[in-house]
């Protein structure tokens, strides 16, 4: 098999900054090339220098080239490499939603597509030409895809309509920047399927970026491991099991150090959730009928692929919203009964940890402040000495230093933000922790981090958490019980050995599978 | 001479110290240092922020009052002394000694037409164009060199006190700062020494120097930009905030408010609230500028407001809200200290673009009659009097021009010191 494309000694320098040092690779006809790496490490600006898509104050080095099928791409004019990008290149990216022009039905995008080539087609040829796309790539309901609309369809479908476009221009390099990253368990492996079966058809070379380990070891002929900027480790997929470099063995056996202690029997119950509903203005329940208690020291966690109402019960338990129904029983007090004021005064007792640590932050504060918010706010600590004192001591509690007070949150990374909002919601002495999939936007080496934070400020402070996710890795680390959602609601519920080992209902067993198949 | 303090310069003066105040005790916080460092950062930034400082010079010069034993005079009269009350008979152009229309006057018997002299530009020069040019060519040259020598003794005096910051990274910086103080300096030195001989930029129909009334009109200009503002924030910020957050009836009854305040036409109301209210204040042309910033205020908020609240409506479902409400903090307190600073953006946005909006609306309701005083100098009253102008034959275009080259370079700076102070709010850019 030939060599389709070359990269030789790519630098990347902005300013004064290398942000890629010398990296080399080739791919060669009906193989994947899996780049793996933490966020930041440099695979994105890879994807976009071979695209040659790179923002204007990067530049190449000298020495570096990037020859596809034996021409380099850097010698081309802009006009030629717009014909390259599509036809012998294309992409396709982490949020297919913002990648669909929403104004436009999905017929007209991919018609649009395949006319970029150049070639002349009649209108009855280029709608056949578009559904025959669809077609490939496995798009159920394809009369009704054609004429619908991006919002109408789901994560999972706007994703094969990306595929479908890429493909339009019959691609020999097929760039997938993160392109299962947003989707749930299910979805993911669908996608990933497709794409195999893809290129196995079309003897595709396939760039699959990725920080997720089990999709490298699904799909991987080759991978290069990139850390910082540089290649650490590169070869066969068998690196991954018999890895070399102290990186890469750190990367594929991180594991939490600590484990779980059981939670003792005469646990007292400190929230009960039940009978809940809650229902918007559609005829839909978006959770129906949801009844589970949960014990001090113990871990419950939640899981359900996207959309099958995880965040809407939690913004319910939170008392977020109003169209509920149902008691929250929370340390003897119905949430649900509670005045303004006294529901105010409530919120001590639990606090809420987002997914997104960035958006869960005022962009305009300095972690110092976003850590004295609710100090403030529930009067804790009497003097300003005292309230400082007690962010020091948070600050170290989760494992940041004190220079990291006076900084503002994108000035940190994801796994510090993670810490910061964990140290925020600790800081007003909670009883419950509720955390709406904490490591989910997190490298694995960092979620390990977290989820070993967590246990250790479980055993410390004897705290409960209620944990949303999707990750059954995550729930083998860190839960007692699982409760398994699935449109609004619980289809399975039990401690965490009875349940992964024999899962019940088919929708738990579809989690598992999908988890267990590395 | 008495000093005395008109009701717009009570204003200014108090806005001027409670932004002393307010540099003083904020004058150390991380935003403010911030903006120094980001206007020392891109030379345009710099360059506008002296501009501005030019404009606002002239306006505070404009706002000292005193009371002579004939009249009332601000500073800058006192400094154009003699313009301020010279007048010719009628037009005349730029630099011109006679006037731009002829006169028939009789002479040894018969009619003849002829151009009369100027009674007071290019006194006592010999009636030939040469000798004018070359008397304008020396008073330039002398300015010039007036000029030139003012840059080089400023520069001088920088450059033995802050000598360390004189290093080649701030090239560019240093050429922008002289480049354009050099700039000022010399139309300071080559007004001070034509104004007095010529008029720069010839008279209007009545006679007037439009020069001085362009200088003059500066201030009327950023009065009326920035009371304007200030007068209309509180309601647009107040309203938006309250019915974006709360949403509910409140949210109903504020959008009533102001698709009704919409709904009418704005020249009407104003026109119906200035000639109800001017029978109370009939004399008072300052008084009259005043009421004028408060009307255009009472009926522009409605644009940020509706801004507001949409942005506001945003961000509450924000999640670093709904962290706050997790936390316990009460109602006002996540609108003052989440909402409000996160929408400062669209605020200063909004407020330097409505600025020239405001000038202009001005110059509408000049024309209405509505406006301010026909007897103040402003950009409005100058357009709306080059109205006619422009549409005579031989056309008279300079006081369109001077008010419009004024104008443009005050809202210009402003439009960029606004990308300034946004760079600099915006945490993200420390």
């Amino acid at each position: 098999m030939g060599i389709i494309l070359e990269v030789n000694q790519l630098s990347l320098i902005s300013k004064d900054t290398v942000l890629i040092k010398e990296i080399s690779f080739k791919m060669l006809a009906a193989e994947t090339l899996v780049l793996l790496g933490e966020t930041g490490s440099g695979k994105s600006l890879t994807a976009l220098a071979m695209m040659r898509l790179l923002p204007k104050d990067i530049l190449v080095s000298r020495e570096a080239d990037i020859l596809l099928e034996g021409e380099s791409i850097f010698d081309l004019p802009e006009q030629k490499m717009q014909k390259i990008r599509g036809q012998k290149m294309a992409m396709i990216f982490q949020d297919p939603g913002s990648s669909l022009n929403p104004v436009l039905t999905i017929g007209k995008q991919i018609e649009e597509a395949i006319l970029r080539k150049g070639a002349a087609y009649s209108n009855t040829n280029l709608k056949l030409a578009a559904k025959d796309l669809l077609d490939q790539v496995e798009m159920k309901d394809i009369d009704r895809v054609y004429v619908a609309y991006p919002h109408a369809l789901s994560g999972g479908m706007k994703q094969r309509v990306m595929i479908a476009m890429a493909l339009a221009g019959n691609p020999r390099v097929l760039i997938a920047d993160e392109a299962t990253s947003a989707l749930d368990v299910i979805n993911q492996q669908q996608i990933l399927n497709l794409l195999k079966s893809l290129q196995v058809e079309r003897k595709m070379a396939i760039l699959l970026i990725t920080h997720d380990l089990k999709v490298a070891a699904r799909m991987a002929d080759k991978v290069a491991i990139m850390r910082a900027g540089c290649l650490v480790e590169d070869g066969d997929a068998e690196i991954l099991k018999m890895p070399k470099h102290p990186y890469t063995q750190a990367l594929l056996h991180a594991k939490t150090a600590l484990n779980v202690i059981p939670v003792s029997e005469t646990a007292a119950t400190v929230l009960t959730v039940k009978n809940m509903s809650v229902q918007f203005s559609s005829a839909l329940k978006v959770v129906n009928n949801v009844s589970f208690c949960l014990k001090e020291g113990e871990t419950v966690a939640i899981v359900g692929g996207s959309g099958s109402g995880k965040t809407t019960l939690v913004k319910a338990i939170m008392a977020f919203l109003r169209e509920m129904s149902g008691t929250v029983d929370l340390i003897g007090s119905d949430l649900l009964s509670l005045g303004a004021r006294e529901l105010r005064k409530k919120r001590e007792e639990f606090q809420l940890i987002f997914q997104d640590s960035f958006l869960a932050m005022d962009p305009r504060w300095r972690v110092k402040d976003i850590l004295l918010e609710g100090l403030l706010s529930f009067g804790i600590g009497l003097s300003d000495a005292e309230r400082t004192e007690r962010i020091y001591y948070l600050l170290d509690e989760v494992g940041l230093s004190v220079e990291h007070a006076l900084r503002y949150p994108h000035q940190l990374s994801g796994g510090q933000r993670q810490r910061v909002c964990i140290a925020r919601a600790l800081a007003v002495r909670p009883k419950i922790l509720i955390l709406d999939e904490p490591t989910s936007s997190l490298d694995r080496s960092v979620q390990v981090q977290i989820l070993d934070l967590l246990i250790r400020l479980q055993q410390e402070l004897e705290l409960s958490y209620l944990m949303i996710t999707h990750d059954m890795a995550v729930v083998q680390a860190i839960a007692h019980r699982v409760l398994v959602l699935q449109e609004g609601q619980i289809v399975e519920s039990g401690c965490v050995a009875d349940l992964m080992n024999a899962p019940q209902h088919f929708y738990t067993q579809a989690l598992i599978q999908s988890a267990q198949r590395d | 001479m008495k000093w005395i303090i008109e009701w717009t310069d009570l204003v200014v003066y108090l806005l001027l110290i409670g932004f002393g105040l307010y540099a003083y005790y904020f004058g150390q916080t991380p935003e403010w240092q911030a903006l120094k460092r980001t206007v020392v950062k891109r030379p345009r930034y710099l360059v506008a922020a002296l501009i501005l400082l030019f404009y606002a010079g002239i306006g505070l010069l404009d706002c000292i009052h005193f009371k002579t034993n004939t009249q009332t005079m601000s500073a800058l009269d006192y400094l154009m002394s003699s313009r301020s009350v010279e007048q010719e008979k009628t037009y005349s152009a730029p630099f011109s000694l006679r006037l731009y229309d002829a006169e028939l006057i009789k002479k040894e018997g018969h009619l003849q037409q002829v151009y009369p002299r100027l009674n007071f530009a290019g006194v006592g020069l010999k009636d030939s164009s040469d000798s004018q040019v070359i008397d304008i060519l020396i008073r330039i040259s002398k300015a010039l060199g007036l000029g030139l020598s003012l840059t080089g003794l400023l520069y001088l005096f920088c450059f033995l006190r802050w000598r360390q910051y004189f290093c080649l990274e701030n090239k560019r910086l240093l050429t922008a700062f002289y480049v354009t103080s050099g700039v000022l300096i010399c139309l300071v030195c080559l007004s001070g020494f034509l104004m007095f001989e010529y008029h720069i930029l010839g008279t209007d129909k009545v006679g007037r120097d439009v020069f001085y009334m362009t200088i003059k009109s500066i201030r009327t200009g950023l009065v009326l930009g920035t009371v304007t503002s200030l007068f209309m924030l509180p309601f647009a910020l107040f309203f938006g905030l309250l019915a974006g957050y709360l949403r509910g009836w409140l949210d109903d009854l504020i959008q009533y408010l102001y698709t009704t305040l919409n709904a009418v036409p704005g020249v009407l109301l104003i026109a119906a609230l200035m000639l109800s209210l001017q029978t109370k204040i009939e004399t008072d042309a300052d008084l009259r500028l005043l009421l004028l910033c408060m009307v255009l205020g009472l009926t522009s908020w409605t644009t940020l407001c509706r801004l507001i609240r949409a942005e506001t409506f945003k961000l509450r479902e924000a999640e670093f809200i709904q962290s706050a409400i997790g936390m316990g903090v009460g109602k006002t307190r996540i609108m003052l200290r989440h909402i409000l600073p996160n929408l400062m953006h669209i605020v200063l946005i909004t407020v330097v673009l409505d600025f020239s909006g405001l000038v202009l609306a001005e110059t509408i309701l000049s024309y209405v009659g509505v406006g301010v005083d026909p007897s103040t100098y402003s950009w409005g009253n100058l357009i709306n009097a080059s109205r006619l102008e422009m549409a005579r034959d031989p056309m008279v275009w300079w006081a369109l021009f001077g008010s419009l080259v004024t104008m443009f370079f005050l809202v210009f700076s402003v439009n960029i010191f606004s990308d300034a102070m946004q760079e600099a709010f915006n945490p993200k850019a420390v």
